[in-house]
């Protein structure tokens, strides 16, 4: 069968780069090239350094075999590329509570010897804000802690939001709304501004 | 741009949190994009250079390939109310009646829950076989012991897990405590807090199973329609309010993913006898479940229940809860493949985990054969951040 082979120099789209991929496979690594970082950094703040490589490797291997099932209509494959990251994480939501706990617990009890955080700065991470930012995300709903996190650590807009979790924008707007009020009220300087 | 107009303090305050974790964008290791070359299938690649190094996309690496399949190796399978053929120790919960009905009984027949002392616990050990998937070792089986003790006061319990295995997910907590991990807490009983209650004829599974939700307490009494309203609020609670996840559901094990089986186990481990049936009529009429028999290794013949996962964003292997052809209680977990994966075929068996042994004992730590090991049992022995402080200062 003749196909044509994948010119990594003729870059297209995303939706060329899956499209591609589908009659020949090594085309899917410039989806990797394009998009690893972001996802991996995602994945680093959300669940640590112990996490990332198997969360980041079993997203692209998920989209890899489901590549089929992209939305050729969409130019940027990043979205779905962290709605199935979310999923993977949400699958390892018990990693990610440990993660978020040892960040709350921060500020009690410092960083020592056999105790360790991985890719994260003890100077850093030892201050109130964070360590009440932490506890704040830890208590937020599963759904609305993506939403928040898409927005604010992956830069999505709302509408790739939607696209990544696969729920209305309005839901977007309402998991958002709730999910700052939420992380407002654990502030240190709070306020009732909405 | 994500920001909208306005842009609050907070999400200036969670994005710096973001900065100070890790940057934006990270460049995986070398080794991440060589795992995902070898497990990606399917395709004759043609012969030209890669992008980067290591393995082309969809040929498998020889030790993807290689992934031995689980070889179901348990022993003395002792569930909880049947001798499964294992001599009784000491204190081991007595069988129940519950399983006599036949399988396809859809009215669940309640059994009497044995009277069991406020100070005492349920010790449960669980053998499981995982395959892990190592970003530079490809996949490794590993095998073990999983044992927790579940306290039965009426104040709530922490499951106590004594595992040898690199739990994946647990990275914190082991960082925290080699050794110790603390998997499950069972959160406080908030309708009556009965000190002498029957852990297992009023179990309360007031387990926060992710923030926001709680998996509620089994329904008394347990029929099999109020624990199928109850397993949807387990998942609801565990899945969290996406709509599309929570329909897309098979098994109710499911929500608790890899890596989580544990805590899985821990529910249904703990379901008291009166409740068994309709739990498993419940799993049984789950839409799109599947029943039948297998055979796990030295255990014998168990009903399998199988439920499909897929919620659209990954290829997860299929849920199987595994039951006491007799007694009908639950026995274990076993995750099987739905398709063919990393070079192994469509229904291998790729998790298991299996309950040996159920025993009422009379602290953390001790062992139906007196021997014991050393469990922290109290608030101050636990880290500063573990969340199970709260639940044992209570």
């Amino acid at each position: 069968m003749a196909m044509a082979r994948w010119d990594a120099d003729g870059l297209g789209t995303d939706s060329d780069v899956v499209v591609a991929s589908l009659a020949d496979p090594e085309a899917f690594g410039e989806l990797y090239r394009r998009h690893a970082p972001a996802v991996h950094g995602f994945v680093l703040r959300r669940m640590g350094a112990e996490q990332a490589d198997d969360v980041t490797a079993d997203t692209f291997v998920t989209a890899f075999r489901i590549r089929d099932r992209f939305d050729r209509t969409r130019d940027s494959a990043r979205p779905w590329l962290l709605g199935i990251t979310v999923h993977q994480i949400s699958r390892r939501w018990r990693a990610e509570r440990a993660h978020l706990t040892t960040l709350a617990a921060l500020e009690a009890a410092p960083l020592g010897p056999g105790r360790s955080v991985p890719d994260v700065s003890e100077v850093a991470l030892a201050r109130s804000v964070d360590a009440r930012l932490a506890a704040a995300l830890r208590r937020l709903r599963r759904g609305d802690r993506d939403v928040l996190l898409l927005v604010a650590w992956a830069e999505l807009e709302y509408a790739e939001v939607a696209e990544a979790l696969g729920i209305p924008v309005g839901t977007v707007r309402s998991r958002l709304h709730r999910a700052r009020r939420l992380v407002r009220a654990a502030l240190p300087t709070s306020n009732q501004e909405d | 741009m994500a920001a909208q107009p306005g842009a609050m303090d907070e999400m200036t305050a969670v994005r710096q949190l973001g900065e100070r974790l890790a940057p934006a964008e990270v460049s995986p290791a070398l080794r991440v994009e060589a795992a995902v070359r070898g497990r990606t299938t399917g395709g004759v690649r043609p012969a030209r250079g890669p992008l980067g190094s290591g393995p082309r996309w969809g040929a498998p690496l020889v030790a993807a390939a290689a992934v031995a399949v689980v070889v179901l190796a348990t022993r003395g399978l002792t569930p909880l109310g049947a001798d499964g053929g294992r001599p009784a120790a000491a204190g081991d919960v007595p069988p129940s009646s519950a399983g006599r009905q036949p399988a396809g009984s859809a009215s669940a027949k309640r059994a009497s829950d044995p009277p069991m002392a406020a100070d005492r616990y349920v010790y449960t050990r669980v053998r499981f076989v995982e395959g892990v998937q190592s970003a530079e070792k490809g996949f490794v089986q590993v095998s073990g012991e999983d044992e927790s003790w579940a306290s039965a006061d009426g104040r709530g319990a922490v499951v106590q897990h004594n595992g040898s295995r690199p739990a994946p997910g647990e990275g914190s907590y082991s960082a925290m405590r080699e050794g110790w991990r603390v998997a499950t807490q069972l959160g406080p009983d908030r309708r009556a807090g009965r000190p002498g209650q029957d852990l297992r004829g009023d179990v309360r599974f007031g387990w926060t199973a992710s923030p926001g939700g709680q998996v509620p307490a089994l329904p008394d009494p347990a029929t099999t329609a109020s624990v199928e309203a109850w397993l949807v609020q387990v998942e609801r609670a565990v899945v969290g309010d996406s709509p599309g996840r929570v329909a897309a559901l098979r098994a109710p094990t499911w929500a608790f993913g890899p890596g989580n089986q544990p805590e899985a186990v821990d529910v249904f481990a703990l379901i008291p006898p009166s409740g068994r049936e309709a739990v498993f009529q419940a799993v049984s009429r789950r839409p799109g479940a599947t029943r039948h028999t297998v055979t796990v290794g030295e255990n014998g013949t168990m009903i399998a229940i199988d439920g499909g996962t897929g919620a659209g964003r990954g290829d997860d292997p299929w849920v199987r809860m595994l039951f006491d052809p007799t007694t009908h209680a639950f026995t274990g977990i076993q995750d099987v493949l739905a398709a063919e994966q990393d070079g192994l075929p469509a229904g291998t068996v790729v998790k298991q985990y299996l309950i040996e042994q159920q025993a009422v004992v009379d602290r953390p730590g001790s062992h139906p054969d007196g021997t014991s090991v050393p469990v922290p049992l109290t608030p101050s022995q636990l880290p500063t951040g573990d969340p199970a402080r709260a639940h044992l200062a209570r």
